[in-house]
């Protein structure tokens, strides 16, 4: 089952850099990029806290493809 | 390429016990080299680059979370299963070679000590070349 992912467009629209997302989640840049192409699914805690830090809430960051 | 010390570290540890086994390997190929003196340079790469990380850790302890974030922790998992069956298949090779008498017990059991530290850093270092570890 693939993810749709909407991390990037809300990040950009925040004016943070993966790097500075990363921080602010206490993960590693490269984690960010891998979950904003989809080769990584984040834990339900790390989506939350990925929310939380772009003041949004996870369904708006993550969610099934249509049909699914 | 990872700003965070302890992820870079880390990558070095495990390219350092990849480089050293696949010198041991290719002195293998060319010649019979002195496997306790061999031993002792395996053990001491890998031992330096623990104490490395350990150091770093302690010098920059905020570089530990997002080294260990949830998707190294991930690699991580599947570099010790990864590290389990080739140490099983390398079991059951040594075995079948012990009882065709073409192997020492004593041989196949220090060499067993080679595929169970040799996989999981190999794995380490692909995950880490693949954006998979840090």
């Amino acid at each position: 089952m693939t993810l749709t992912v909407r991390l990037k467009a809300h990040r950009t629209a925040a004016g943070l850099t993966q790097a500075e997302l990363a921080e602010r989640v206490e993960v590693s840049r490269k984690t960010i990029n891998t979950v904003e192409n989809g080769v990584f699914v984040p834990s339900t805690l790390l989506a939350l806290r990925l929310a939380r830090a772009l003041d949004t809430t996870v369904e708006t960051l993550f969610a099934l493809p249509e049909g699914d | 390429m990872s700003r965070n010390v302890l992820s870079l570290t880390r990558l070095v540890s495990n390219a350092a016990v990849v480089a050293v086994l696949c010198a041991f390997l290719a002195a293998l190929a060319f010649g019979n080299p002195d496997g306790r003196g061999w031993a002792w340079i395996i053990g001491a790469t890998a031992l330096a680059g623990a104490a490395a990380q350990f150091v770093v850790s302690i010098l920059r302890p905020s570089d530990i979370r997002p080294s260990w974030d949830e998707q190294v922790q991930a690699s991580h998992r599947a570099s010790l299963v990864f590290g389990y069956w080739i140490t099983f298949a390398t079991f059951l090779v040594f075995l079948a070679l012990v009882l065709a008498d073409v192997m020492s017990v004593d041989l196949a059991f220090y060499a067993l000590g080679f595929p169970l530290g040799f996989a999981p850093a190999v794995w380490m270092l692909g995950a880490h070349l693949a954006g998979r570890a840090g």
